[in-house]
């Protein structure tokens, strides 16, 4: 959820040109990806359009000057980011990490969400059923954050298992029928969740059956990642700008609560260098 | 000419009452154009003829209907349902105009409003269109929608128990659909299991509504995906069915879009699909 909210917040934000008052004489591409989630492209447009409304009004910018694609799908995602080269991107971590190198990509702000930067992993189990990781070892896995094995290895798990190979996995795109199955032992062994869903586990009636046997290390939030080879250094800083300025804005500020999102910074490159390494080791 | 001179004073005063809701409403009312041609019914014969109105009734009928209304001094019918059901009609049907949609479908939820202030005893049915209304009225806005989801929930609720089988079972497929797209836990309301349940549910007890088969298909895709493939072959096949064999109007166009949307996504061919064993399967 927490990547539903930062992606479909900052689809909007994106949309402005790069220069107030000015369009760009080709226009800004951003392409925004928000791999395994419940948003249909369709869907996502007017909560698109909405935010972009608020931002065009706050910055002043010209409408219509940039094109904004979106999509759920791990594979599309892919496809739209080689067709385009955006210039600007929202992508989730292991996408960022994927696309990095060949896309130039680096972020350039980062969402506070309910007080963090960082996202955590546990995975839950029934209670008593399994004490490990490697109890786990043939078991069904699901959730809604494994359309991405090569980020769950290289980040979540660094490198200590391969869950393609160690859980059998069965992605959903809805974190509670995966948790209602697993509390009835129904299809699935164990449940991976992202750190808004197990801090929201309590509201659930049967929360009491499940118990965490896997946490993972704090692993950053990307928010909008820039294209550092199409954007000048300009460009990028007035975007971060005008995000850091959202929350306190009289509209912004309703979007940002819509959202639950508390404010936005600019991205340090240095919170980013551990899951880099991670990602670049074999 | 101004159009709001046509609403009665009971309405103007319920907006402003209501103008502190979560909803709000549209400055502008739909123009509808002259009425000289229309028949001069009796509030008691609007009502009578208005319990008629489906998807086939000509727009300029609809338009007539929404007029009288508009200009009846307050009388029983303003406590039931009809303004918001001929509103809900007219907002489904206008497709290339979001404006214009959302001004129909914004003047239903004020005469749903009005229906539900009037009476003393519920009625599921206005609960119902009072929903659907402000459903397409916000839903291409997002901060309003998402503001609206709640009330949205608790008026289909009422209608689930009022008047399950209003519109087919709208009650139970409306707010099924509503449990389907809504943000999910654990910040929204939407609830993938309560969506299959609704929609199973409608398409059990009304086997005959293409929508059933359509939103039920849709489900099981989302939740279910290649494990229910079949059955959503087989939900879509009857719903093309339905709506080829069947007077639907002007809805028959949009409804044959919709599954055509359900089947890409779910990669189906619909020419090669065919209705499947009954309801549930």
């Amino acid at each position: 959820m927490t990547r539903t909210i930062v992606i479909l917040f900052l689809a909007a934000l994106l949309s402005p040109p790069a220069l107030a008052g000015e369009a760009p004489a080709s226009p800004l591409t951003v392409v925004i990806c928000y791999p395994g989630g419940p948003v249909r492209a369709t869907d996502a447009k007017p909560a698109m359009d909405s935010m972009l409304a608020v931002i065009e009004e706050i910055g002043q910018w010209e409408k219509g000057s940039i094109t904004c694609d979106f999509t759920s799908k791990v594979d599309k995602c892919r496809k739209l980011i080689a067709e385009k080269d955006p210039h600007f991107a929202i992508l989730s971590v292991g996408l960022y990490l994927e696309h990095m190198q060949k896309h130039s990509l680096v972020p350039v702000a980062q969402p506070n969400v309910e007080g963090k930067t960082t996202d955590t992993y546990r995975i839950v189990v029934r209670k008593g059923s399994f004490g490990s990781l490697a109890d786990l070892k043939g078991k069904t896995l699901g959730g809604t954050h494994l359309g991405e094995p090569r980020f769950l290895k290289k980040i979540v798990f660094k490198s200590q298992i391969d869950p393609a190979k160690h859980f059998k996995l069965k992605p959903s795109r809805r974190a509670l029928r995966a948790l209602r199955n697993l509390s009835k032992g129904r299809k699935l062994d164990a449940v991976i969740l992202n750190e808004q869903q197990f801090n929201s586990l309590n509201s659930l009636p049967f929360a009491s059956k499940l118990e965490v046997v896997f946490t993972s290390e704090p692993i950053p939030l990307v928010g909008l990642l820039a294209n550092t080879k199409k954007t000048t250094k300009h460009e990028r800083g007035r975007i971060t700008q005008a995000l850091s300025s959202m929350c306190t804005h009289d509209k912004g500020k309703e979007l940002c609560q819509m959202f639950g999102i508390e404010s936005f910074g600019p991205a340090n490159a240095k919170n980013y260098q551990n899951i880099v390494k991670l990602w670049k080791s074999k | 000419m101004n159009p709001i001179r046509h609403i009665p004073a009971g309405a103007l005063l319920i907006g402003i009452l209501l103008s502190g809701c979560t909803f709000t409403l549209p400055e502008d009312i739909v123009d509808l154009g002259t009425q000289d041609t229309c028949p001069e019914w009796t509030s008691e014969e609007l009502q009578a003829r208005a319990r008629e109105f489906n998807h086939c009734t000509e727009t300029s009928t609809l338009h007539c209907a929404l007029g009288t209304l508009r200009g009846a001094s307050p009388s029983p019918i303003h406590r039931t349902e009809t303004g918001a059901r001929i509103c809900y009609l007219l907002a489904d049907r206008t497709t290339k105009d979001q404006e214009k949609k959302e001004r129909y479908a914004a003047e239903g939820v004020r005469w749903a409003e009005i229906a539900l202030t009037e009476r003393i005893e519920p009625i599921g049915a206005v609960h119902y269109y009072l929903a659907v209304n402000l459903g397409m009225a916000v839903r291409q806005h997002a901060t309003l929608a998402v503001k609206n989801l709640k009330r949205l929930e608790e008026e289909l609720l009422k209608a689930k128990e009022l008047s399950p089988q209003e519109e087919q079972g709208g009650p139970l497929r409306v707010l099924g659909m509503l449990y389907l797209m809504a943000p999910p836990w654990p910040k929204g309301i939407g609830d993938g299991d309560k969506a299959l349940e609704l929609l199973k549910e409608a398409v059990e007890k009304h086997p005959g509504y293409p929508l059933n088969h359509a939103f039920y298909a849709q489900a099981l895709w989302d939740l279910e995906e290649d494990d229910a493939i079949d059955q959503v072959k087989s939900h879509l096949g009857k719903s093309r069915e339905l709506i080829e064999k069947g007077d639907w109007g002007t809805a028959r166009e949009r409804w044959l879009k919709d599954i055509e949307k359900i089947a890409a996504d779910a990669e189906i061919k619909l020419s090669e699909t065919e209705a499947g064993p009954g309801p549930g399967q």
